[in-house]
């Protein structure tokens, strides 16, 4: 079990775990209230099926407490005796970096197709990204970029006329523009 | 059987029908294909030029449509975790770990001759016995059995896709939780909207979906990449062999029987034939731990239920005038724009059309399996795109999915979020199975439940006066004592090792 976390900081991870549950729950329930007056149609009222479902969260978080707590005490392998690959390992501080950006830069893209529209921002994603999952030359980043641009183009806006984000003020124009002349 | 016929040779002496056929055959396999453009995209387009087109194509188109679209939204499940739909959502669970696995031939060869098998026996079915099983199905089946099946398809989903029941229960409570977002279905209270506009609808299935499977699996594949762990899936043609066929036809007669009795049940549908068979699969397999990791029955169970489902649907539509889902609702429309009422006196009033109907479903299914083979050959070589190529483009399709939905960007957004919790979740060993039934049962569950509880005059215990709600009642109940019963006993081994290694 070399590299195995201790059993003392199994227990801390399995009490912040089960401990977000209940403050999530908590603070859910405490959401209830300003939606639990009475129906006419249904006397439990709007509040009274998200209750349920918050109650089946105390006691699962509660248990998940408990069993995590006694199991992470004893450094246990899984059940296979393997470790799972999606936890296993270390980043070095450039993959760590890589990875940060391959979470973020989808949002950052999206949060720009809005404000610049789709048919301008997304061949600089498609470049980007493919370089983010390491796609390293420069010309096979260019040409899958241009073959899977012209692929949406003539697929969503010349075959079935997709609605795609347009862009605001003067990018909504130079949207129109561009798709004047792909059209 | 001579009517069928007669419809049969109707539908291939037309050059017309033919070409309506093909039409709607490819348009639903490449639409169901297409997430966020699902058939239901195609049909709606559709509408408004059914118009011009005679009943009989027009209603033919739709049946078609039907048939080819919920096949087609497996084959995207199955080779990039994106399912096509939501009914194609547990296709993904089992056919995405055996494309991984380098299994990508069998998986879809799996889901086309499944999906082929499951609609043709229920378009056989569905000629059969249209007029009695309506009525039985009507009769039989109201909230209190509805709620009674949700319950138990719930309880059953709760041990899949993870070693810990505690965490089986969380994903699929905050799946019930995710679903209760938006307004109550009884009152129409708003819930859980924190004042914003966007939420007061509830959030919708698809860019959840997207988030959960596509965005989530690309995210966990661009961390193998940073690490420099990443393996390319092992591409296969190799088509399942009959005896492994053979070996399927327990769950395929099962899943057939679950999709078409699912089909038949209004506002139900294709979405709840899929996870019931899949729950049952899991159920009564000999390796239930096997689901959730490119188990083949994972595959063939939902596949063919959810193409049973197609044919059912077509009997409380035609029988009752009542429709299963979204795009037999459109059916009705289309009736219509022809000035013709659906209900029992269709059978009377336009034969030709209902049979000619049965029997382009009836040859649509059987056409599948044909394109299918064809295809399976063909299509499992997008995986030889190497995946960093791939990401880029799934993330698109997946952004134009979740917006061409409504035009919002705050579903793009919402699917990107999903993306992330997807993604922590998996490395946290909950279950998005799990979840991802909770949102899609968890609304149609409180809805059936608020109104069980007006029949039943506010007692929970009235669920077991009632025979088929009182069976599914007790049979949940059992499923979720055996899980814990279960999960105990493995902790009962760490344990014992646990003293064991240091004694």
């Amino acid at each position: 079990m070399a590299g195995a976390p201790s059993p003392d900081r199994n227990r801390l991870a399995s009490l912040i775990e089960a401990g977000g549950w209940l403050a999530f729950v908590g603070l859910a329930f405490f959401y209830t209230f300003q939606f639990d007056g009475p129906l006419h149609v249904y006397k439990w009222g709007a509040a009274h099926w998200p209750r349920m479902v918050l109650l089946g969260m105390f006691i699962a978080a509660c248990w998940l407490l408990y069993f995590d707590w006694l199991r992470s005490g004893m450094t246990l392998r899984d059940d296979n005796g393997e470790e799972d690959d999606e936890t296993s390992g270390t980043l070095t501080i450039s993959a760590r970096v890589r990875m940060i950006l391959i979470f973020t830069v989808p949002v950052i893209y999206t949060f720009l197709m809005h404000k610049m529209g789709f048919l301008l921002v997304t061949p600089f994603f498609l470049f980007f990204y493919m370089w983010l999952m390491g796609v390293q030359r420069l010309r096979t980043r260019i040409i899958v970029t241009i073959g899977i641009y012209t692929a949406l183009v003539v697929v969503f806006v010349k075959l079935i006329f997709t609605y795609l984000p347009p862009g605001a003020g003067i990018f909504n124009a130079f949207n129109g523009k561009i798709l004047g002349l792909l059209t | 059987m001579e009517n069928f016929l007669i419809g049969t040779a109707q539908l291939f002496t037309d050059p017309i029908g033919i070409l309506i056929f093909v039409a709607g055959l490819f348009g639903g396999l490449i639409f169901g294909a297409i997430p966020g453009l699902s058939m239901l995209t195609l049909a709606a387009v559709l509408l408004p030029f059914t118009a011009w087109m005679s009943s009989t194509h027009a209603i033919m188109l739709y049946g078609v449509i039907y048939v080819s679209g919920v096949y087609g939204g497996a084959v995207t499940a199955i080779l990039f975790n994106i399912p096509g739909s939501v009914e194609n959502a547990p296709t993904a669970f089992d056919g995405y770990p055996m494309t991984r696995q380098g299994h990508s031939g069998k998986a879809i060869g799996y889901a086309v001759t499944c999906s082929a098998f499951g609609g043709t026996l229920a378009a056989v079915a569905m000629m059969a016995f249209t007029e009695p099983a309506a009525n039985f199905a009507i009769s039989n089946f109201g909230p209190v059995e509805i709620f009674a099946l949700v319950f138990f398809g719930l309880a059953v989903v709760a041990g899949i896709g993870t070693k810990s029941i505690a965490k089986g229960w969380l994903s699929l409570l905050i799946g019930l939780l995710i679903g209760s977002i938006g307004s109550d279905p009884t009152g129409g209270i708003p819930r859980f909207n924190f004042g914003t506009l966007y939420l007061h609808g509830g959030l919708h299935f698809i860019p959840l979906i997207l988030g959960f499977f596509a965005v989530a699996e690309v995210f966990v594949q661009g961390l193998r990449l940073a690490r420099g762990e990443y393996e390319a899936p092992k591409v296969s043609v190799s088509y399942p062999t009959f005896l492994e066929f053979w070996k399927m036809r327990f769950v395929v007669i099962r899943s057939s029987l679950i999709g078409f009795f699912c089909g038949i049940l209004p506002g139900i549908g294709a979405t709840l034939a899929a996870f019931m068979s899949y729950n049952e699969a899991v159920r009564w397999s000999k390796h239930p731990e096997r689901f959730g990791k490119g188990e083949p029955e994972g595959v063939v169970a939902p596949e063919t239920a959810n193409n049973a489902a197609t044919g059912a649907a077509m009997i409380p539509l035609l029988a009752l005038g009542l429709p299963g889902g979204a795009l037999t609702a459109m059916m009705i429309g289309v009736f219509n724009l022809h000035n013709m009422d659906v209900g029992p006196l269709i059978m009377i009033e336009a034969p030709e059309l209902v049979w000619v109907l049965f029997a382009s479903m009836f040859w649509a299914s059987l056409a599948i399996l044909l394109v299918g083979v064809v295809e399976a050959k063909g299509i499992v070589n997008l995986l030889r795109i190497p995946f960093p190529i791939m990401a880029p483009a799934i993330l698109i399709f997946a952004t134009i999915g979740a917006f061409a939905l409504r035009g919002n960007i705050l579903d793009v957004y919402t699917m990107f979020v999903a993306g992330i919790a997807g993604f922590l979740m998996r490395r946290g060993d909950y279950s998005i199975p799990a979840l991802v039934m909770g949102v899609i049962l968890g609304q149609i569950g409180e809805d059936t439940f608020a109104r069980s509880m007006v029949i039943l005059d506010y007692n929970v215990f009235a669920f077991f006066t009632k025979p088929i709600s009182g069976v599914l009642i007790a049979a949940g109940m059992l499923t979720i004592a055996m899980n814990i019963f279960r999960h105990r006993k493995i902790f009962g081994s760490y344990y014992a090792e646990y003293k064991g290694e240091n004694v």
